[in-house]
């Protein structure tokens, strides 16, 4: 793990009490400004401005073919909640997907990780191959996942029939499809996973583990109580980042389903977008993405506010 | 006591590494093998496309078509301009806005990064879909410049925090040292500081320039007939040619070829990128 860069490593703060007057406090603050003021103006127009957009959008009634765009309060919201797709399909789904493809990911990933976690020939091929996944764009893994799992033509089925199973229209109904996605993304993501934890547990000091298995611990005691409080903060890390990119995921349900079979594998992603551009419906399209937002910013500060020092965004100590 | 574990040097026997080994190969083959399929189902005529896993012969047919497609070919130019474009800009905005997030330890550092960590949980969709309206109002939509920039915004959320390590990860002394002598700010940062990360920051290349070949959605969402980029042209390939997998195939295995050799020539440098 990278050692917790402690305040003596803080540079330019010292400084101006030894350089004397020659750079001032307000040259330093020009100076931080002058760091962020590209990545800010980049920020501020194209994503800050766009949301503040869509939130007014939200609240008026807009749509492609009126000129006039009344102003209708929280109403687009009541609408949304209100519609039995959005509420029944779009979040379970979304939800679950995130869920599953969560726990999915970390387990195989730690699975991985352990299994890697020692010297063997060929090792650096087989990592190699391993990172080959996560260069892969989502839309590419999404159009190999769905060409195996061709409902005529796909090798899965081929294998299921040699080995004397039905062969299943997986693309024809919710559940399949949603396994298929799912499975495209496992296949996109543990790699990232094992890969990150296989570089911590190669920096583990071998000590409390051998002490641990001194004082008679089993395997999987070792595991729990030894390994895993090591991992901690990488899987914390880790989790999180792929939370907010799970639920927002779109490439693939776009690929493999684009939200079929009758909308029934819609994510809040897929739904938003298909409001917005095929029934062009603009306010309900981004209160749509608007909520996905809300939830995850929501989700992100209650996790900033518990993981602050792990995160890195140390709060100011007053 | 003999099996107390060493680091890395477990000694398995017997059934237990016959476990191990096919636990390993079970691993290969689920990552491997899609890959390896989609490079046959491209490499078959386009009558054997229905049945690869019994087809005997191969062909380059199909890549020659692909690349007979003049919008697969504008689509593929327009792709690596825009990359390079991407990730030349967002290599020079994220390094100082990572700078100031790595070596300052005071409130205006913590709250630009309490920002950029909210910018980070907003989902893509959520601003994308206003930026089909703001990138038309400023006419720029259906050019480089309406998917350049929502991309640079995706990447100062992502690699600033990447830099962030970067600039951690080396001591500050010499930039110290440098300042005491009288050196600028700005001299200090480009020509003490940078120079030290330049092997991060080369592995950030490699990955922003992937990221920003691969991306789909805002692809989707801001650019159309004038300015077609390659994930959406080959996702529109599946609804117009429908059956004709091989080809399908050729394209998808073009637009790997890039991660391919990154993956092969810069895999030394990209495992040190994914420390964030």
């Amino acid at each position: 793990m990278k050692p917790i860069i402690e305040d003596e490593r803080e540079l330019l703060l010292r400084q101006e009490l030894e350089i004397g007057r020659k750079k001032t406090l307000a040259d330093k603050r020009r100076y931080m400004w002058g760091l962020v003021l590209p990545a800010f103006l980049i920020l501020f127009i194209f994503e800050v401005f766009p949301v503040s957009l869509a939130f007014w959008t939200s609240l008026h009634k807009v749509t492609l073919y009126s000129v006039a765009k009344p102003f209708v309060g929280f109403q687009n919201y009541i609408n949304l909640l209100t519609d039995s797709h959005f509420f029944k399909t779009v979040i379970p789904n979304t939800f679950l997907f995130t869920f599953v493809g969560l726990v999915a990911e970390t387990c195989l990933g730690v699975g991985i990780a352990l299994l890697l976690n020692r010297r063997f020939r060929g090792e650096s091929l087989v990592t190699t191959l391993l990172l080959f996944p996560m260069m892969v764009a989502p839309s590419i893994s999404a159009v190999l996942f769905a060409w195996l799992f061709n409902s005529q033509f796909g090798i899965v089925g081929v294998a299921f029939e040699s080995i004397g199973l039905p062969r299943i229209a997986w693309l024809a109904g919710r559940w399949t499809s949603m396994l298929v996605i799912i499975i495209s993304d496992i296949w996109l993501w543990t790699p990232w996973f094992a890969i990150l934890i296989l570089a911590a547990l190669k920096v583990q000091s071998p000590s409390p583990v051998e002490a641990a298995r001194i004082d008679g611990a089993k395997n999987w005691q070792v595991f729990f109580y030894v390994t895993l409080p090591y991992l901690s903060p990488v899987l914390t890390i880790c989790m999180l980042i792929r939370t907010f990119d799970l639920f927002r995921q779109f490439d693939q349900t776009w690929v493999i389903t684009t939200g079929g079979p009758a909308r029934s594998t819609e994510f809040f992603s897929i739904f938003a977008y298909k409001e917005f551009f095929e029934y062009t419906n603009y306010s309900n399209g981004n209160a749509a993405a608007l909520l996905g937002g809300l939830v995850m910013l929501l989700f992100g500060v209650i996790m900033y506010r518990t993981f602050a020092r792990l995160i890195g965004g140390e709060r100011v100590k007053n | 006591m003999g099996d107390i574990i060493r680091k890395g040097e477990l000694k398995i026997r017997g059934w237990r590494k016959a476990l191990w080994l096919l636990g390993l190969i079970t691993v290969l083959f689920f990552f491997v093998f899609p890959v390896f399929w989609l490079l046959l189902t491209s490499l078959r005529p386009a009558s054997e496309v229905f049945y690869v896993h019994a087809g005997k012969s191969f062909t380059l047919e199909n890549f020659v078509k692909a690349f007979h497609s003049p919008r697969f070919t504008e689509a593929m130019i327009n792709s690596v301009v825009l990359a390079t474009l991407a990730t030349v800009s967002s290599i020079l905005i994220t390094l100082q806005s990572g700078y100031l997030l790595g070596r300052f330890r005071n409130r205006f550092r913590n709250t630009w990064f309490a920002f950029i960590y909210v910018m980070r949980t907003i989902p893509y969709i959520t601003w994308g879909l206003p930026l089909y309206l703001i990138t038309q109002g400023l006419s720029i939509y259906d050019t480089y410049a309406s998917v350049l920039f929502p991309h640079l915004a995706v990447h100062v959320a992502f690699f600033s925090l990447i830099m962030k390590g970067f600039f951690e990860n080396i001591t500050a002394s010499s930039e110290e040292a440098a300042l005491i002598d009288g050196c600028s700010y700005w001299g200090v940062f480009f020509k003490v500081a940078v120079p030290q990360v330049l092997p991060g920051i080369f592995a950030l290349s490699l990955i922003c320039w992937l990221w920003t070949w691969n991306e789909l959605l805002f692809a989707m969402l801001l650019t159309s007939a004038n300015t077609p980029l390659l994930t959406v042209t080959i996702v529109q390939f599946i609804n117009e040619i429908g059956m004709d997998w091989n080809l399908m195939a050729a394209s998808a295995v073009i637009a790997l070829f890039p991660a391919i050799v990154i993956t092969i020539f810069g895999q030394r440098y990209i495992t040190k990128g994914l420390y964030m």
